[in-house]
């Protein structure tokens, strides 16, 4: 076998996740962020998003279409209910960007590689904007503790556990 | 009117979104890899009095259905 060969058979990163970048398109006005954390502060970004993927990896590649949306805060439910609502950003063009182990000494980068998606506004009309918003309801299982099982049980006898749903 | 998630195709969850609540983003990115999903947003809840946070991943969302079986058996 040839080096070659060995090295398309080994995928070190197999079991690294991708980060994907959604950001606001050339020429496209940025968008305007405040934090308390002063290296943030109050600024104009290009990223209006990020993810990290896990999924497997043909499923992994953002498609062009894909609108980004956010979530709503439905008030008057007995559970941690949200309206998920299709925002004006819609993804236009994407670039991968892989991970060069050339000069990779110890420990394997955090990501196999990197996305960038680049967005531009598509307003909706409201009534388009709500035929496409849909809820769904916050849920809690024994790894939203981190797999700590007290911690889970802990946490289900606690007020604060009620509006969620167990799974 | 409101679409409802569990009229759509089951097997297609591309477009549905799934949200957890987590006592931290490091365990929003431990149940990212656990299940191979995707972690799209992690907010903070202000409203909890341990500033805990939800986890949201894209992919098909535990149905009403569901949540009606599991809270048949619960004590009241």
């Amino acid at each position: 076998m040839t080096q070659t060969e060995e090295l398309e058979l080994y995928d070190p990163l197999a079991s690294k996740s991708t980060l994907s970048l959604y950001l606001v398109k050339e020429q496209e006005k940025w968008i305007p962020i405040e934090s308390k954390e002063l290296v943030i502060g109050k600024q104009l970004t290009r990223l209006l998003q990020l993810s990290h993927d896990s999924r497997p990896l043909l499923k992994r590649k953002v498609k062009v279409g894909e609108r980004l949306t956010y979530h709503v805060k439905k008030e008057g439910s007995p559970w941690k209910a949200y309206l998920v609502t299709p925002s004006d950003w819609v993804v236009v063009r994407v670039f991968r960007y892989e991970a060069d182990l050339s000069e990779v000494e110890g420990d394997m980068p955090e990501f196999r590689d990197v996305q960038i998606a680049y967005c531009e506004r598509q307003p909706l009309m409201p009534e388009e904007a709500e035929a496409m918003t849909y809820e769904i309801v916050s849920k809690i299982s024994v790894d939203s503790c981190g797999g700590d099982r007290e911690a889970y049980q802990k946490f289900l006898t606690s007020e604060q556990s009620k509006p969620y749903v167990r799974v | 009117m409101i679409g409802w998630p569990f009229s759509k195709n089951g097997d297609d969850d591309s477009e549905q979104e799934n949200r957890h609540w987590a006592s931290s983003e490091e365990d929003c990115k431990e149940m990212e890899k656990k299940y191979g999903w995707e972690l799209k947003r992690v907010e903070q809840n202000e409203d909890d009095s341990d500033l805990s946070v939800d986890c949201v991943f894209k992919g098909k969302q535990t149905s009403f259905w569901d949540m009606w079986g599991d809270h048949q058996d619960d004590p009241d």
